[in-house]
């Protein structure tokens, strides 16, 4: 799982299967949180964009985003505002940010030379111009972020449901081979090693397992996407940036 | 968070959104290369008595261990055929085992049990079998059909050698 973790495991790869509901609330406090957990699941692809792109250090590039999640994303609701005109989700957050930390850095050189001037363009992230191109290296990173929470989910799914064999043989025959480069676990070693009568019954299960694997990642796009199209359209979008 | 890398490209962790891409029933090339390679290392005698079982349900009635496919098939062993794969590198296998084999291929494509391109290279594979080694058709296709079959089953990167061969060795045939 080396290449899906670019970081440490632990803070934030807790999947929120209620996200989506409670993004949909009523009461403006619980949707507003919920759309924060959202985008800390993506935090890895904001970290690497400000890193990489704006020139960030790690620190610098993480109090950026908190304090993105707090003033504008919490305190002024910027995400649901810009909702009907934002385009692309993954778009439209990177634009945000890019444009918020662009402001702080501002606003922060102006203190040192004695200024204290507030931005002013702090509220304009909802207008259609403030969708930025899309950027590859943020997309790939976003696409990691995608498959790191469809793989966790599905690993939690095959627990649940007291299938360990099927985690293990998805993990043997695919997931593996994707992050790690080794070869598929031949169909015969599956067979001793998990107990199957037959090979046939092995490649049924994996059948099944790589089926479990689409619902979770059409499930995990489906917290930021529209409707079904954009769920399609952002699985070719994704695949094409890790593809390169 | 020492260790953050850019973020490239990485192909085959897009093959992880492929999966989403194409129907889940599709497998991939080394999923057909390994299933088809199974099958032909299976026990002859478990599969195809499936189909005896099941000509005889078609028949109303049970399986008749007399039959000349049943005979055949109780027979095979000693014969030195275990395997799909000593039915097809056999130099004069049995004209009923063969049959039984196109049977076991024709049920395989329709109940799902085998991908459907495993099954379908079976197929032909067995009719490639009884026109070569046994001197007889056991299809109602005609040349033209069987050779289209052929040239689209050499085509599949991850056959078998052995089928592969035979396929070959029927195009051959074919052109004469």
């Amino acid at each position: 799982m080396d290449r899906l973790n670019d970081e440490p495991r632990g803070i934030f790869n807790t999947t929120q299967w209620s996200l989506v509901a409670r993004a949909a609330d009523v009461d403006s406090g619980v949707k507003r949180q919920a759309l924060a957990e959202l985008l800390t699941q993506y935090l890895p692809a904001l970290r690497c964009h400000l890193v990489y792109k704006m020139h960030l250090t790690v620190e610098q590039a993480d109090d950026a985003i908190q304090a993105f999640l707090v003033s504008k994303v919490l305190e002024k609701g910027i995400i649901e505002r810009a909702s009907r005109e934002r385009g692309r989700f993954r778009n439209f957050l990177l634009s945000a940010v890019d444009r918020f930390v662009k402001n702080r850095l501002r606003d922060e050189r102006a203190q040192k030379r004695g200024g204290g001037g507030v931005s002013s363009l702090a509220d304009d992230f909802d207008t259609p111009a403030a969708v930025a191109a899309p950027d590859a290296g943020f997309d790939a990173a976003w696409a990691r972020d995608v498959l790191r929470q469809a793989v966790d989910r599905t690993r939690a799914e095959c627990a649940a449901t007291s299938r360990p064999e099927m985690w293990a043989v998805f993990e043997a025959r695919i997931l593996l081979p994707a992050t790690e480069g080794v070869e598929p676990l031949e169909y015969e070693a599956l067979v001793d090693r998990f107990g199957f009568s037959t090979p046939r019954e092995a490649s049924n299960v994996l059948t099944t397992a790589k089926r479990m694997f689409v619902r979770c990642l059409r499930s995990v796009i489906a917290e930021y996407a529209d409707d079904e199209s954009e769920v399609e359209s952002e699985l070719r979008d994704l695949y094409a940036a890790l593809a390169g | 968070m020492s260790n953050l890398s850019p973020p490239d490209p990485d192909p085959k962790l897009a093959t992880l959104f492929a999966l989403a891409q194409t129907d889940a029933q599709t497998w991939s090339k080394s999923e057909l290369a390994a299933i088809l390679r199974h099958q032909l290392r299976a026990p002859l005698e478990a599969d195809l008595a499936t189909v005896v079982s099941t000509q005889a349900d078609a028949d109303g009635g049970a399986a008749d261990v007399s039959s000349r496919p049943a005979a055949e098939l109780r027979l095979s062993a000693d014969r030195g055929i275990r395997t799909f794969a000593d039915l097809l590198s056999h130099p004069k296998p049995p004209l009923e085992l063969v049959r039984l084999m196109k049977d076991y291929a024709k049920v395989a494509r329709h109940d799902g049990s085998l991908p459907l391109e495993v099954a379908t290279l079976l197929y032909y594979a067995s009719l490639s079998l009884a026109r070569l080694r046994c001197g007889q058709s056991i299809t109602d296709l005609d040349d033209a059909a069987l050779r289209s079959g052929l040239e689209w089953g050499v085509r599949r990167s991850w056959a078998d050698d052995l089928v592969r061969s035979i396929f070959e060795e029927q195009l051959r045939e074919l052109v004469v």
